[in-house]
């Protein structure tokens, strides 16, 4: 019996021994290779490599931007959870900066400070409650104890010790790079930590280093190795710095980068549940990356073709595995940027850049190649340096004035004023309502009111006597062109113009990019709360009221005449290749190309007009074309003095703009626009110099050595080059002085309001035609007399500056050139 | 009074599996020290060792029978000591003499040490019930039974509430190993473990009215059925706490890979570990120790993984190759002891030891849900080491000292024997009628 139970005992063990063998026998034996992959798949560890950004050449190849090599400073998830959670000042310092920016100002929000500080409390209460901190403090010390060999107790106060030194080491780094260090941490910290509760589980990017001060010299990175020697959890990587060879030219074509803003980050980025750790490693936007935010950056970082997003600039990261220290198991090579070839040549850009500032004034100046619709140059004055943006940025987009960051050639609507009286004419004969012979007698106004007043007054307050389609064009009649305007109605009118690109987006699909001001029924139900008035065709016959465009319209608008009645959109984005020079997958999007029902003999006509303007003596433009050196090239033209409310800031802060604020610039916008050669037109061109005056004298000039410098870049097939191969470093240094923000030339004007206020008041009441459109004056308040008109044109796009044309708001003196 | 033949075999071998079983322990330490980063164990329990082979020689040089007359006072220090520690836990008081470590009051600071008295708890249990039971054979009847079940509550209760529970379950196989060697009838044995099982899956209702959004879930998550507001829960599952719960969860589903990176998290760790030392071990695989610091706990509890990941399973199975040793010599030992206190006493100590053993390796690849309990001999610890030694000892001693019986053989009850088969004019070679039947 006892021998029995012993037996039945021994039984028992041997067969739990049993159990535990044939156990072990499978994980060891038949599932190990399994967990050892586990294991090593745990301790694989990924570089990173980084890909360069695409370039963007002009249409030469002459390189714009491209990506220079830098270092950058990463810090290890683990880095950042210890010092957040253990940093008793990190929260003191969160809720400091709260107040400067917000309590400071005297309105802070004791529900917004506490749920400030609540996040602030939770942020540290999420790293302290995380295992990594303990596993990255853990293998640190390790990693301590056997490179320095010393006891437990000893290694946790080297810990300490080093810890805080690289702490203040990072701080000192962020410091001198500009960088907020507690709040890109605090950034990653948050962010991953959702992404963590987001997936139920700590993510991949919680092991990793993370960047935290990029764009580091060569300089400052050499300085720093050997400090790092005593660092913990900070290490150099290699990385990539936006470079601008030619600075300031072309800034607003180009556009910017700025390092990835988390909600670009949680916009593009994949999600853990939506792509593995090294798919969304090389995809996805990282701390310290960048991104293109205008310009060609912003339009080509990405395109979206069949639904789905493909990078364009933005480069692929690489990546080397290694299956442990040292041996490399597998190398995918970063992908860079596609190469965006840009339709500008910025030997002409950098030529006109310097025309412009030579004028003194903001402005812009578009050149389009005739025959492909292609821009050349589209100068938009002022400029800023795109190298030393981050430095300048505060003062940059802060100057109210100025405008500097303004891409005035696109993204800014200006009343065209005469500059569309050719287009005007086309529209009516090409309607059917006029022909080249028909004469209309300009008295010096259109008609006179009951009252006695004489309304819409021409220019010249003689008047011209019997005007034809020649004679109005070369001397601007504005008579002739609002009875144009009269035969055609505004409905037509404005269809007429919208045929020639105005009102709609002129497709070049850079960032900001504006339409204009196109007065249609619609347009005017929804946004001025009425319909058309019978002054509205008048003003838009003559490039007023409820009309304004953007240079690079006008200067298309202007290239359709030149293509005897053929409207091509204009872009300016030639290809896009890969690197090694082949066309992309990816192509910038079709041109828009119409053939508008003209006559070529019509658009001839015109183009006599125009053709006078400059070369006969009764043109608006011949003597300041004639003056200065002989240009060798016949062009047409047509002058433009765009009648515009004075430009404001709000300087007594309350939000809007009134007459009560003061006035920084004033006077008219200075149009020229036309096409050259006369015969056989190669570019368009359009001129704008803002607040300028008339634009005979001050924007003919400015056109004439636009042809010039167009000719010495060879586009009117008669010159070459004057200086052959172009040396953009050159000029770049002169125009970066040539800019001082609040400089002389640019500084606001300082109108007194009272007489402001009365100029306008007195030309308005004076000429407004009340008696006739009793409901005018009421039903629109930009015509009262004392409401100077500031609701800008602009202030769709929430810019809210008072600079832009007045839209059916017009000081009722029609047309201001001056012959 | 008891046959000295010094020193016999089995003694050597048992000490000798011991102590390579204790150089394991120290490597495996060692290991485990480097891939934490951590300095200073596998010294410490290379004195702890020290200590324990003094322990060792002690218990196994003091006459045994002395241990036996001194089974009340050693097990009521023990209960005394529990006591102690129950009250502290009671009053949730924590001090430098009574420490409480991660919400556990387990340890007496002496200064040098801490002391678990759940360890000598279980040398005091056995000793005391192997002196109970080695007389008479009240424990076969069914009222018998209650006393020495009354013997195991009372400290296994004690030990709950430090709490322990893998110590306090320990007890549980080491008597039911008495019992059955004592003679205890089978039925009786298998009626009690009925009737657990019975209480074991007993639904309970527990209401969810207080508990926090956590506690619901898991409390949910292992319910029979969810009436609103009061969930019905199997009795263990009901008494346990949180983390028992979540541990038994992440035992039960440990396939499941949603598991891993939460409840499954330690067991999946110590899997990888073990699995991936392969069947010669990671010797040259340098990032093993790496991956090792990834396993918690893994010098005490998890020792077995480090082994596992280390030496492989030709490591794994010399290690179970040692304790088997011991266990079949520990065998061999009470088998050829006739004295009821020595033979009930070793076979405690060999019960103790293979569930000990069994219960923590199974835990290491799930074959056991974890619970927090030392590998005998291996595991980083000085109060486990020690008091596991001294056991060992215990052992020897039974085995070098074989007092003369005269009386019947014990355990070999009247009720049980058959009569003998008819064998006509037979002549028996040697023994007595009753050893032949047997």
């Amino acid at each position: 019996m006892y021998k029995r139970r012993l037996r039945i005992l021994l039984g028992l063990i041997c067969l739990g021994l049993l159990a535990l063998v044939v156990r072990l026998g499978v994980l060891q034996i038949i599932r190990g290779d399994d967990y050892r992959r586990e294991a090593e798949q745990a301790l694989r560890s990924v570089q990173l490599l980084p890909g360069e950004r695409g370039r963007i050449v002009d249409r030469n190849g002459v390189i714009l931007a491209e990506d220079q090599a830098c270092h950058q400073l990463a810090m290890d998830y683990g880095f950042i959870v210890h010092s957040i959670a253990t940093d008793r000042m990190w929260a003191g310092r969160c809720l400091q900066r709260y107040w400067d920016t917000h309590g400071g100002r005297g309105h802070v929000d004791p529900d917004t400070f506490n749920a400030l500080r609540r996040r602030v409390e939770a942020t540290q209460a999420a790293a302290r409650r995380l295992d990594e901190e303990l596993g990255w403090c853990v293998r640190q010390r390790r990693m301590l104890a056997r490179h320095l060999d010393i006891d437990i107790d000893q290694v946790v106060a080297e810990f300490d010790r080093r810890f805080a030194y690289s702490r203040q080491l990072a701080g000192e780094l962020a410091r001198e790079h500009g960088v907020d260090l507690d709040e890109v941490m605090g950034r990653i910290l948050r962010t991953y930590e959702r992404w963590s509760r987001h997936v139920g589980r700590a993510v991949r990017e919680q092991r990793q280093a993370h960047v935290v001060v990029g764009g580091m010299g060569a300089g400052s990175t050499n300085a720093l190795r050997p400090l790092l020697g005593e660092a913990l959890g900070l290490e150099i990587e290699p990385g990539h710095r936006r470079h601008y060879p030619f600075g300031a030219i072309a800034c607003h074509i180009i556009g910017l980068t700025t390092p990835v803003f988390q909600e670009d980050a949680e916009r593009y980025n994949l999600r853990p549940d939506e792509a593995s750790w090294l798919d969304r490693m090389r995809q996805n936007y990282l701390d310290g990356d960048v991104i293109g935010k205008t310009g060609v950056e912003g339009l080509y970082e990405a395109i979206e073709v069949d639904g789905e997003w493909r990078p364009v600039l933005r480069p692929q990261r690489g990546y080397r595995q290694f299956a442990r220290p040292g041996e490399t198991e597998l190398t995918v090579p970063a992908e860079a940027g596609k190469t965006v070839r840009l339709t500008i040549d910025i030997e002409l850009q950098s030529r006109l850049t310097e025309l412009l500032a030579s004028s003194g004034r903001s402005g812009s100046i578009v050149v389009i190649d005739v025959e492909s619709g292609e821009v050349l140059a589209m100068v938009s004055w002022p400029v800023f340096d795109l190298n030393t943006y981050r430095r300048d940025r505060l003062e940059l987009e802060t100057d109210q004035v100025n405008l500097p960051m303004l891409h005035r050639a696109v993204a800014a609507a200006y009343a065209p004023g005469s500059t569309v009286k050719p287009l005007t004419a086309l529209a009516g004969l090409g309607a059917g309502k006029i022909t080249p012979a028909t004469t209309f007698n300009c008295p010096g106004y259109l008609y006179v009111a009951a009252s006695g007043q004489k309304r819409h007054r021409c220019w010249l307050r003689s008047g011209h006597g019997p005007v034809d389609l020649q004679r109005g064009i070369r001397e601007s009649c504005n008579v002739y062109f609002n009875k144009i305007g009269s035969l055609l109605k505004a409905p037509l009118l404005t269809y007429w113009m919208g045929l020639f690109g105005f009102g709609e987006q002129p497709g070049t699909g850079l960032p900001g990019e504006t339409s204009g001001v196109l007065a249609t029924e619609a347009w005017l139900q929804a946004n001025r709360m009425r319909g058309f008035l019978p002054s509205d065709k008048w003003f838009i016959s003559i490039g007023q009221g409820v009309f304004a465009a953007t240079p690079l319209q006008v200067a298309n608008a202007h290239a359709a005449i030149a293509r005897d009645g053929v409207f091509v959109a204009p872009r300016v984005i030639k290809d896009i290749e890969d690197g090694d020079g082949r066309s992309a997958d990816v192509r910038p999007p079709e041109q828009v190309r119409r053939e508008l029902p003209i006559a070529t003999e019509h658009a001839r006509a015109v183009r006599e007009g125009m053709h006078e303007v400059i070369h006969d003596s009764r043109g608006t433009a011949y003597t300041y074309w004639r003056s200065g050196l002989p240009l060798g090239v016949e062009a047409c033209g047509k002058t433009g003095t765009a009648q515009v409310p004075p430009m404001r800031i709000d300087s007594n802060g309350d939000g809007e703009l009134t007459v009560d604020d003061q006035v920084v610039r004033q006077g008219d916008h200075a149009w020229f626009a036309g096409f050259a050669p006369y015969r056989q037109p190669n570019i368009a061109f359009a001129v704008l110099i803002e607040y300028a005056g008339s634009g005979g004298r001050n924007a003919a000039p400015v056109a004439k050595e636009v042809i010039r410098a167009c000719i010495a870049a060879g586009y009117l097939g008669q010159g070459e080059s004057e200086s052959g191969r172009f040396e953009g470093r050159r000029s770049q240094g002169m125009l970066a002085q040539s800019y001082p923000f609040g400089g002389r030339s640019l500084r606001p004007t300082a109108v007194p309001v009272a007489l402001q206020r009365g100029e306008d008041g007195n030309g308005q009441s004076r000429e407004t035609p009340t008696d006739e459109l009793p409901d005018d004056g009421r039903g629109d308040g930009g015509l009262a007399p004392t409401a100077v008109p500031v609701a800008p044109l602009r202030g769709e796009e929430g810019n809210g500056q008072s600079r832009e044309a007045p839209t059916d708001a017009l000081p009722g003196d029609g047309e201001g050139a001056h012959g | 009074m008891a046959e000295v033949r010094w020193p016999r075999y089995t003694g050597i071998i048992i000490a000798l599996a011991m102590c390579a079983l204790i150089g394991v322990g120290i490597a495996a330490v060692r290991v485990s020290e480097r891939a934490e980063g951590t300095r200073g164990y596998a010294a410490k329990q290379t004195i702890f060792a020290g200590v324990g082979l003094g322990a060792f020689a002690i218990c196994a040089a003091i006459p045994y029978p002395k241990f036996g007359r001194a089974a009340y006072p050693i097990f009521a220090l023990c209960l005394g000591l529990l006591l102690v520690l129950g009250v502290a836990r009671y009053l949730h008081h924590s001090s430098w003499l009574l420490p409480a470590i991660r919400g556990s009051h387990r340890w007496i600071n002496l200064g040098v040490v801490n002391v678990q008295p759940s360890e000598l708890t279980k040398l005091g249990y056995i000793l005391l019930l192997a002196w109970y039971l080695r007389l008479g054979d009240h424990y076969r009847h069914l009222l018998g039974l209650i006393p020495p079940l009354l013997l195991t509550l009372i400290p296994m209760f004690l030990i709950l509430i430090e709490p322990d529970l893998g110590t306090a379950l320990l007890l549980l196989p080491t008597l039911y190993v008495m019992l059955f060697m004592a003679g205890a009838k089978l039925r009786h044995l298998l009626g009690i473990v009925a009737v657990g099982t019975v209480l074991t899956f007993l639904p309970v209702p527990q209401s969810l009215g207080e508990m926090g959004a956590d506690e619901q879930t898991e409390r949910r998550a292992n319910a029979y059925v969810e009436l609103d507001g009061t969930v019905v829960t199997a009795l263990p599952l009901a008494i346990m706490e949180l983390h028992q719960l979540s541990r038994i969860d992440g035992w039960l589903h440990q396939g499941r890979e949603d598991i891993w990176q939460g409840k499954g998290f330690h067991l999946r760790q110590s899997k990888i570990v073990l699995g991936s030392g392969k069947l010669a071990g990671s010797g040259d695989w340098d990032e093993a120790e790496y991956y090792f610091s990834r396993l918690p706990d893994d010098h005490t509890d998890f020792i077995f993984s480090i082994i596992g990941g280390q030496w492989g399973f030709a490591g794994c199975l010399g290690v179970l190759a040692l304790y088997t040793l011991i266990l079949l010599f520990g065998l061999e030992i009470a088998s050829s002891t006739y004295e009821p206190f020595g033979r009930l006493l070793a076979l405690g100590l060999v019960g103790l030891l293979a569930a000990q053993v069994f219960i923590n390796v199974g835990m290491t690849m799930g074959l056991t849900p974890i619970t927090g309990m030392t590998l005998p001999f291996i595991s980083y610890g000085g109060s486990s080491l020690v008091v596991n030694c001294a056991a060992l000892g215990l052992l020897v001693n039974v085995g070098q000292r074989r007092p003369m019986l005269l009386a019947r053989r014990p355990f070999e009850h009247r009720e049980d024997m058959r009569p003998a088969p008819y064998r006509p004019l037979e002549r028996s070679s040697s023994g007595t009628a009753c050893e032949k039947r047997a």
